[in-house]
C-alpha cells in the first residue's frame, strides 16, 4: 500500500515541483496532433468473482482505437462458465440490460478453491485458472487528524482512515484495499500491496489520500488476490505515472485476449465519523 | 600472467634507448599570475622534430635528450611562448612560470586545446574546454556551465529539459565516470538538470573521453569525464563572483604561503523559491527550492619534491511543500592527494578519495514523519605513477581498489506512525583494478597509445543473497558472512589507438578499447531523477562489457584557424540491462528479479568544422547515429532503439567579438526526438481507461530545437592616469574587473515537448494527446566580477 503511494507521490511531487518552478516561466499544456498506429482489436476480459452470491461480473469488450470516444464495443453471445476444483460447472449469463456483461446470481467463491474460467466468442476460446486465499478479516477501523494536510485551521482539517487486519502466516498474501466516503469511491490511489512485511502479523496500515470529513460514512472492502492480479494492477498503476517501461500488464490468460480473472475472498466494514 | 606480461612490455623498451649519454630536463609548469599548474602544455626542442614532452595533469614534465646544446621551447593555448637554452651535460630541474596572454582585440580564442592538438595527440575521441572557452558560450539561465557547453560537442547528447545527465555515443547516462579531482561524483545535476553541480568558477580544465579512454580510466562504458579543480592562485589574493537573477556565486582564493601553498573556496547557491513566495497560491508559497554547492581546496608545497593536496566538495538539493514533503539529495566528496617527484623521470600520486551520494525523502510532519532514503559510499585509494622513460615512450601505470557501500533503502518512521517497514539490506563490494599502458612515438609520424587494464570485481557480505527463477521469484536465499565473498568477476581491457601524421595539416588515427562497467543505475521513470537506484554487479546481475571501435580523419585549414575533424565508431555492449513489463524498482529487496539482460550495438558518424581565430569563432557539429537493443522478453526478440536513440544531432555555436569589450553568442540545437512508447489503442478494466502498447519505443517525441543568444559587456579594465609630473594619461590597469552578461535561452520559443500524455478532453469527451513543454523563452541578467 504505501509503496504504490510512495512511488505515484514522488512522480506527482517532482512533477508538480517541475510545474511549480517554472511556473513563473509558463511552461505550458496543448493539445497537439500526433499520429498514432491502429493496432488490431483485441478481446478484453475482466473476471471478478467475490465471496457473496452474486457479487460476480465478467466483463468483455474489445479496445478501440485512442482517438475515439469512451465507447468500448460490448460482446455478446459469448458462452461463460466457471468450474471449481470440485468440477461443479456454473455458467455465466449476460445481463440483458447490461451488454457485455456476464454474471450468476447464486456463484460464490470458496476460500481456498480453484476457480477456471472458460469463455468461449465464436471461434475464440480463452481460459484462465485463479486460487482463492483464506477469507481475510478487517479487524477495526480507526481515523485521526490527517498530519498529511495543508490546512492551517483545525477545524477544516480532514481525517485519514486507517484499518487493523491480521495477515494470515500461512499464505503469501497480496492485497487489494478499497474505499468509499459517502457511497463514492475513493479511486486517485490504487492501494494495493503484499505481506513481505507483515507475513502473519497484526498490521496497521492508513488510508492516505481519501480524506474523510466529519458526518462522512466510510465503507471499506479488504480484497486477497493472488500474485499474477496483484502483478495486473500493479503494472496498470506505473503505466499511469509515467513509467520506464510502460508495457500492457501480464495477463493471466489463456488465449488471444487481454485483461484479468480474478476470484477474491474479501471483507468490508463500515465506520461512521461523528 | 601480468607479471610477465609487464615485465616484456619493459624489456621491449629498453631496446630503444640508443647508447649515448641522455640527460633530462624536467620541472613543473605554472601560470604566472596565479600560480595554476599547466595541464597539457606542450615542451619542444627548436630544431629537432619528434622530440617533445606534454606537461601532466599536475603541470609536471620530463624530457631526455642526448647530450648537447638546445633552445627548448614551452607553448600553451593563451600563454606566452617561453623559451630557454641550455646546455645539456647533466640532468637538471628547470621550473617555468608562463605568462598569460592579454586579451587581444582581434584574437578571441574559443578552443582549449594546444593549436594542433587534434592532429598531433594520440588520443582520439576527446574533447577538452577550459573555463576561457565557456564564458561567453550562452546556457540556462545565465551561468556558466561546463556541463551544458559539453553537450554542444560532437557526440555527446543533452538528456533534455528537466532531466539530468548525458548520453554519449549510444551510451545510458550512468555509464558516464564523473570524477572531480578523481573523486567520483553520483547524480551530477541539479534541479532536475537545469543546472551542473560544476561550479565553473572552481575549475580549471575538463577532458572528455569519448571512447579511447586510456587504461587508466575503467568502470563505465560510454564516457570518462575528468575534471579538475583550480588549485587556488598562490600568488595574491583574489575574488571573484557572479550576482544573477536566479543564483550567485562568490570564490575566494590566495597563497596560503606565497608560491608554495594556495587555497580556493567557492560557492554558489540559487534562490529559485523566492519567486515561488510571490504566488498567492498556498502550495506554492510554502515552497521550497534551492540548491548550494561549495568546493573548497588547499594545497602545499614541502620542498622540492612533495606537494600534498586536499579538496572538497559539498553539494545539495532541497525540495519542499512547506513541512509536509521535502526531498534532498546531494554529493559529498573528498580527495587527499601526495605528489612526489621520485626522479626527474618518475612521478607519481598516491590519493584517498571518499565519495558520498545520497537522497531522502520526507513526508507528514510533527511525530507522524516517514522517511525514505538511499545512498552510494565509495572509500578510494589510488596509485598513479607517470614514467617518462625517454622522449619516444611515456609509460603509465598504477592500482585503483575502491570500496563501494550502497544502502538501497533505508526507512524511518516517526514515533506516531504505527506501521514498520524493513529497511532493505545494505551491499558491499570492492572494485580493484591495475593498469599499464605506454605513449610511444615512432619516428615523426606515428603516435600509438597501448594498454592494458586488469579489472576485479567482488561483492562481499554481510547479507542475504537471493537466488531468480526465469520469471523473476526468489527460488533461494544464501546467508554471508562479513567480508566473505559472494561472487567475484575478472575483466582484463586492452586499450589501443594509434595516430598516423600524415602531414602538420592533417592526420589519421583509428582505436579499439573494452571497457567493463560494475555498478547499474536503476531508473524508475522515464526521466532520470535523484531517486534513481545503483546497484552492484552480484551472482544475479553480471557486469556491462563494451568493444568500441572507432577511426577518424583530422584536418586543419588556414594555420589552424579552421579545424575539422570526422570519427566513426561502432560499439558492441553485452549485458545490458533493461526491466521487465511491470517492474517493481521502489523499495524492492528483490529488484534483481525485475531485471532482463540482452545486448545493445551504437554506430555513427560524428562531425566537427570548427574556426578557432579571429574576431568570429564557434563550430559546427552534426553527429548521426543509432543505438539499439535487443532482448529476449522485449518486442518479439528484435532490435528495438534504446531510449536515446537520437538520428540527427545538431549544434551550432557561434561567437561573434564586436570590439575588446563587446562580445555576442548563439547557439542553434537541434535533435531528432527520444524514442518513446505511446498506445496503439485503448480498453476499459475496472472501470478506468487503459491504454493498450503494442511495441516498446516504436514511436519518437517530436523533434527539439531551440536557439539561445547571449551578450557580455565588459567594463574598462583600466583607467587613465595622469602622469603628474608630464601631465599625459596612460592606462593602468585596474584591479576590479566586471561584466555584465545577458542571455536568452529558447529565443524563439520553441515548445520542445517534455512530456505527451493522454487524456480526456472535457469538452469533447474524447481521448486526445497532450505535450507538456516546459520552456518557452527564458531571458536573464548576470553581473560578474573579479578582483
Amino acid at each position: 500500500m504505501t509503496k504504490i503511494f510512495i512511488e505515484s507521490t514522488m512522480n506527482k511531487i517532482i512533477f508538480l515541483i517541475i510545474s511549480a518552478t517554472f511556473f513563473a516561466f509558463a511552461s505550458c499544456e496543448k493539445k497537439i496532433d500526433l499520429e498514432l498506429n491502429d493496432a488490431e482489436q483485441q478481446i478484453v476480459v475482466e473476471g471478478v468473482l467475490k465471496d457473496s452470491p452474486g457479487n460476480n461480473y465478467i466483463l468483455l469488450s474489445y479496445t478501440s482505437a485512442v482517438y475515439t470516444d469512451q465507447i468500448f464495443d460490448k460482446i455478446s453471445d459469448a458462452a461463460v462458465s466457471v468450474t471449481d476444483k470440485d468440477g461443479n460447472v456454473y455458467t455465466f449469463s449476460e445481463d440483458p440490460n447490461v451488454p457485455g456483461k456476464y454474471w450468476n446470481p447464486t456463484f460464490e467463491v470458496l476460500p481456498l478453491n480453484d476457480y477456471s474460467l472458460i469463455v468461449i466468442i465464436g471461434s475464440d476460446t480463452i481460459t484462465s485458472t485463479c486460487h482463492s486465499f483464506a477469507k481475510p478479516g478487517i479487524d477495526s477501523m480507526i481515523y485521526y487528524p490527517s498530519p498529511f494536510s495543508f490546512e492551517s485551521n483545525p477545524d477544516s482539517i480532514p481525517n485519514m482512515v486507517e484499518y487493523f487486519s491480521t495477515d494470515n502466516a500461512s499464505e503469501v498474501n497480496h492485497y487489494r484495499l478499497r474505499i468509499w466516503i459517502n457511497s463514492v469511491e475513493q479511486r486517485d490511489y490504487l492501494y494495493i500491496g503484499n505481506d513481505d512485511f507483515i507475513n502473519g502479523v497484526s498490521y496497521n496500515a492508513p488510508f492516505f489520500g481519501a480524506d474523510a470529513y466529519s458526518g462522512d460514512t466510510v465503507f471499506m472492502e479488504l480484497i486477497t488476490l493472488d500474485k499474477a492480479n496483484y502483478t495486473y494492477l500493479y503494472t496498470m498503476q506505473s503505466n499511469a505515472s509515467n513509467s520506464t517501461a510502460p508495457a500492457n500488464p501480464t495477463s493471466n490468460l489463456v488465449g488471444d485476449a487481454i485483461g484479468y480473472f480474478g476470484a477474491f475472498t474479501t471483507d468490508t466494514m463500515t465506520l461512521v465519523i461523528p | 600472467m601480468l607479471k610477465n606480461f609487464c615485465l616484456v612490455f619493459l624489456c621491449g623498451f629498453s631496446l630503444f634507448s640508443v647508447a649515448q649519454e641522455n640527460f633530462t630536463i624536467s620541472g613543473t609548469l605554472k601560470d604566472a599570475s596565479s600560480g595554476e599548474d599547466i595541464i597539457g602544455a606542450r615542451i619542444s626542442v627548436v630544431g629537432v622534430s619528434g622530440k617533445g614532452a606534454i606537461s601532466n595533469t599536475y603541470g609536471f614534465y620530463s624530457l631526455t635528450l642526448p647530450k648537447g646544446s638546445y633552445t627548448i621551447q614551452y607553448k600553451s593555448l593563451g600563454y606566452v611562448i617561453d623559451s630557454f637554452k641550455v646546455a645539456l651535460n647533466k640532468n637538471i630541474v628547470k621550473n617555468v612560470e608562463l605568462v598569460p596572454e592579454a586579451r587581444m582585440t582581434d584574437v578571441v580564442n574559443v578552443t582549449t586545446q594546444r593549436e594542433d592538438e587534434n592532429i598531433t595527440s594520440g588520443e582520439m575521441g576527446v574533447e577538452k574546454l577550459s573555463i576561457k572557452d565557456i564564458e561567453t558560450i550562452p546556457v540556462i539561465f545565465g551561468e556558466k556551465d561546463i556541463f551544458k557547453t559539453m553537450q554542444l560537442l560532437p557526440g555527446v547528447k543533452s538528456a533534455g529539459e528537466g532531466n539530468s545527465g548525458f548520453y554519449v555515443r549510444g551510451g545510458g547516462s550512468d555509464q558516464n565516470l564523473i570524477l572531480l579531482d578523481g573523486a567520483p561524483v553520483y547524480n551530477a545535476s541539479h534541479l532536475l538538470g537545469f543546472f551542473s553541480v560544476f561550479n565553473s568558477d572552481a575549475l580549471k580544465d575538463v577532458k572528455l573521453y569519448k571512447g579511447g579512454a586510456p587504461a587508466e580510466f575503467g568502470g563505465r562504458l560510454s564516457s570518462v569525464m575528468d575534471i579538475k579543480m583550480k588549485e587556488g592562485n598562490s600568488k595574491q589574493f583574489s575574488f571573484s563572483g557572479g550576482l544573477g537573477i536566479i543564483s550567485s556565486r562568490l570564490t575566494i582564493e590566495g597563497p596560503i604561503v606565497k608560491n608554495k601553498g594556495s587555497f580556493i573556496i567557492s560557492g554558489r547557491r540559487t534562490y529559485v523559491d523566492m519567486f515561488l513566495k510571490l504566488s498567492n497560491k498556498p502550495e506554492l508559497n510554502a515552497s521550497s527550492l534551492y540548491f548550494y554547492d561549495l568546493n573548497a581546496k588547499a594545497n602545499y608545497k614541502f620542498g622540492e619534491k612533495d606537494r600534498i593536496f586536499i579538496s572538497g566538495y559539498f553539494g545539495r538539493d532541497n525540495f519542499g511543500f512547506g513541512e509536509l514533503f521535502s526531498i534532498d539529495w546531494g554529493n559529498t566528496t573528498g580527495t587527499l592527494r601526495w605528489n612526489h617527484i621520485y626522479s626527474d623521470k618518475l612521478f607519481g600520486n598516491t590519493s584517498v578519495i571518499f565519495s558520498n551520494y545520497d537522497y531522502k525523502i520526507k513526508f507528514g510532519s510533527g511525530n507522524q514523519t516517514f522517511q525514505i532514503g538511499s545512498q552510494i559510499q565509495d572509500f578510494n585509494v589510488k596509485e598513479d605513477f607517470d614514467w617518462y622513460i625517454n622522449s619516444d615512450n611515456t609509460f603509465k601505470f598504477g592500482t585503483n581498489v575502491i570500496h563501494h557501500t550502497f544502502k538501497p533503502g533505508e526507512i524511518e518512521t516517526g514515533t506516531g506512525i504505527n506501521f514498520e517497514l524493513n529497511d532493505i539490506e545494505k551491499r558491499y563490494s570492492l572494485e580493484s583494478s591495475v593498469y599499464v599502458s605506454n605513449e610511444q612515438k615512432i619516428k615523426k609520424r606515428l603516435v600509438l597509445i597501448y594498454g592494458l587494464r586488469f579489472d576485479n570485481f567482488t561483492q562481499i557480505g554481510p547479507g542475504d543473497f537471493f537466488t531468480y527463477d526465469n520469471e523473476g521469484n526468489v527460488t533461494d536465499t544464501t546467508t554471508i558472512a562479513k567480508g566473505k565473498p559472494v561472487k567475484s568477476y575478472n575483466g582484463l581491457s586492452p586499450r589501443f589507438s594509434v595516430n598516423y601524421i600524415i602531414d602538420e595539416k592533417s592526420s589519421v588515427k583509428a582505436s579499439y578499447g573494452r571497457t567493463y562497467q560494475f555498478l547499474h543505475l536503476i531508473s524508475n521513470t522515464t526521466s532520470s531523477t535523484p531517486t534513481d537506484i545503483w546497484l552492484p554487479s552480484s551472482s544475479n546481475v553480471k557486469p556491462e562489457i563494451a568493444d568500441q571501435f572507432a577511426v577518424g580523419y583530422f584536418r586543419n585549414f588556414n594555420n589552424n584557424m579552421f579545424e575539422l575533424s570526422a570519427e566513426f565508431y561502432y560499439k558492441a555492449m553485452q549485458n545490458t540491462i533493461d526491466y521487465r513489463d511491470g517492474a517493481e524498482v521502489t523499495l524492492n529487496p528483490t529488484i534483481e528479479g525485475e531485471l532482463l539482460y540482452g545486448i545493445g550495438r551504437a554506430y555513427g558518424a560524428e562531425l566537427l568544422f570548427r574556426k578557432r581565430k579571429g574576431k568570429i569563432t564557434g563550430w559546427v557539429a552534426y553527429t548521426i547515429s543509432r543505438t539499439e537493443r535487443l532482448f529476449d522478453e522485449i518486442n518479439q526478440k528484435t532490435w528495438y532503439p534504446a531510449k536515446q536513440d537520437r538520428l540527427h544531432d545538431i549544434s551550432i555555436v557561434g561567437i561573434y567579438a564586436i570590439t575588446e569589450r563587446i562580445n555576442v553568442s548563439a547557439t542553434w540545437v537541434y535533435y531528432t526526438g527520444n524514442a518513446v512508447t505511446f498506445p496503439s489503442g485503448k480498453y476499459e478494466v475496472d472501470g478506468q481507461i487503459i491504454n493498450y502498447y503494442s511495441e516498446r519505443n516504436g514511436y519518437r517525441m517530436p523533434n527539439y530545437h531551440r536557439m539561445d543568444v547571449g551578450l557580455t559587456l565588459y567594463n574598462k579594465d583600466y583607467k587613465m592616469v595622469a602622469d603628474p609630473e608630464t601631465g599625459v594619461e596612460t592606462k593602468v590597469t585596474r584591479r576590479w574587473e566586471s561584466s555584465w552578461n545577458i542571455s536568452c535561452y529558447n529565443v524563439y520559443a520553441h515548445e520542445n515537448a517534455y512530456q505527451i500524455t493522454f487524456k480526456e478532453d472535457p469538452a469533447t469527451g474524447k481521448t486526445e494527446a497532450y505535450q507538456l513543454a516546459l520552456f518557452k523563452i527564458i531571458p536573464s541578467i548576470t553581473y560578474n566580477f573579479k578582483f
